[in-house]
């Protein structure tokens, strides 16, 4: 039977880049065999914390774990962790098929058959030299090594970059026929949070370098509803409530409430709605 | 550990680049042999055993912010990429050696058998200390050649990686400072300075390389009292200090946008 690992730990971290402080005494756990969105705004401190988890770039104070063992500088630790980032680490001269095939020898647990599925199936050319692929053709043969190589945490920062309509539903449904076949943990850091909403579980939502949720995508979203109806009945219904934000049409007015409580006692004017995780995470980081 | 995995991607490149070089060289040698055909008069070849050297110092240069992001992006850490290197290093310092030992004696067979013997093939190292092996075995000779050009390489390969680490750390003005500076102190500062301490610099400089080359006080290259070993020596001290050096440099390195 697989050994489930103790996920990764972050432990009290921050950096800051000259003035700007990237992460400030940031602490969660990524656990195994999860679904994570980490979803934050342009500059909030995701690819930070990836990079460090990863070990490209060190932390001012605070450490990182992976199942117990710290990574800075841990061959160990780093082999079980794959990231496939935004900027590309390949050699100019690196054709794409030599990339899969190097990613197979430092990853032993690597799938051959299954890169070469992947990229029959999202038509990737791995004759191709990886820096004279299309952007969308970089993201594809990056999320070709990364579902290949069965490391146990897989870290996805903005894995749809460039990508079509039809590329990024083919690779919602390979990550979760990936995670069907091999159960790991799976951290997916993106802005197109309404695609994602149906293939997270839990949710950390990160703000100018804090975290500001990190809970299930189901608690998060039970604890609110949205409530819409005529400005005048929506105020009143509102009153004393936690709300986290509005939107105004016209005469009509829909509230967003995060109060932890179902809507009792609802005039009949009013409708009320689920929260929708895109509308949440609006709300929550533009307050 | 992945360090297996990462020697070997780190002989892979270099085993393109060397393949190259190599045909270059042996081109050269044919070329050589095919000019003592033709024109007449005496010619000597010497001086690939040092050139191989100046390659590896390229190969240096050009072996660290690829083969870094490379292997960080399959979770190598920059301790296991630093001993691949020195690996990759040691392996390619002896297999050159070797390989220039087995080309010079390969051609200089030829040349012999042919009977084109106003073509002469050499190293250096030969050159250099000509007096030390007059009337002494090939087997002194050859193991002696081989420690004083691997330690040569070794030098110079690390010297290369250490220098890529410094620009590498460097923002762009320090790199311009350094580019700048640099050049300008050679050959600009140290010649004014020279000519105001009454060239003393340059004999001491002199005396200097003649004392690392291991020749003994007013000495000369005939003289069979040089010793190649203060040469060895030095090189071994000078790869430990910038493959010290370019580890202090590496360590904390961070991976830079792309």
């Amino acid at each position: 039977m697989k050994e489930i690992g103790l996920g990764i730990e972050v432990k009290g971290l921050s950096k800051s880049f000259g003035n700007v402080q990237a992460l400030r005494d940031v602490s969660l756990t990524f656990e195994a065999n999860k679904i994570y969105g980490l979803l934050g705004r342009n500059g909030a401190g995701k690819s930070t914390l990836l990079n460090i988890a990863t070990n490209r770039i060190f932390a001012d104070s605070g450490e990182v774990l992976v199942d117990g063992e710290r990574v800075f500088e841990n061959d160990r630790a780093l082999g079980k962790i794959f990231m496939m980032s935004e900027n590309n680490f390949y050699p100019d001269s690196m054709k794409a098929r030599d990339g899969i095939r190097w990613a197979a020898e430092f990853y032993s647990g690597f799938d051959m058959a299954k890169a070469k599925a992947l990229s029959e199936l999202f038509g990737l050319d791995t004759r191709k030299k990886i820096k004279d692929l299309s952007t969308g053709y970089k993201s594809i043969f990056k999320i070709v090594v990364a579902l290949s190589t069965m490391a146990p945490y897989l870290l996805l920062d903005e894995p749809v970059l460039g990508l079509d309509a039809n590329h990024r539903d083919l690779f919602y449904k390979e990550l979760l026929i990936s995670y069907e076949e091999h159960p790991r943990c799976v951290v997916v850091s993106t802005h197109l949070i309404e695609e994602v909403s149906g293939l997270i579980e839990e949710i950390v939502i990160i703000k100018e370098g804090e975290i500001l949720r990190n809970e299930s995508c189901e608690s998060l979203l039970a604890g609110g509803y949205t409530v819409s109806g005529k400005a005048e009945a929506v105020e009143r219904f509102i009153a004393g409530k936690h709300c986290i934000g509005m939107d105004s049409l016209g005469g009509l007015k829909s509230a967003y409430i995060l109060d932890g409580a179902q809507p009792q006692n609802v005039p009949e004017e009013l409708e009320i709605t689920k929260l929708d995780l895109q509308k949440l995470f609006i709300q929550l980081t533009n307050a | 550990m992945n360090i297996k995995p990462a020697i070997k991607y780190n002989l892979n490149n270099f085993r393109k680049s060397l393949s190259i070089y190599y045909l270059v060289i042996v081109l050269f040698y044919i070329f050589s042999l095919i000019m003592g055909v033709v024109v007449e008069g005496q010619s000597t070849m010497n001086g690939t055993d040092i050139i191989a050297g100046g390659f590896l110092f390229i190969v240096g240069l050009g072996s660290f912010k690829d083969e870094f992001h490379m292997l960080i992006q399959n979770g190598v850490s920059r301790k296991t990429t630093f001993v691949a290197y020195i690996m990759n290093l040691g392996i390619a310092a002896a297999l050159m050696t070797v390989i220039e030992l087995i080309l010079e004696a390969v051609f200089s067979g030829i040349a012999s058998i042919t009977g084109i013997d106003n073509v002469r093939f050499g190293f250096m190292f030969e050159s250099i200390y000509a007096g030390r092996y007059a009337g002494t075995g090939v087997f002194l000779r050859t193991v002696e050649t081989f420690l004083w050009v691997a330690a040569l390489y070794l030098a110079l390969g690390m010297l290369g990686f250490f220098i890529t680490n410094l620009y590498y750390r460097m923002n762009k003005t320090l790199k311009i400072i350094v580019s700048v500076g640099v050049p300008s102190i050679i050959f600009i500062g140290f010649p004014i300075v020279n000519n105001f301490m009454g060239n003393r610099l340059v004999e001491a400089g002199g005396r200097l390389v003649l004392f690392i080359l291991g020749y003994p006080e007013g000495g000369s290259p005939y003289s069979s009292d040089a010793t190649p070993y203060h040469m060895i020596l030095f090189c071994l001290t000078l790869f430990v200090i910038c493959g010290g050096l370019a580890w202090l440099l590496m360590r904390r390195a961070a991976t830079k946008k792309l």
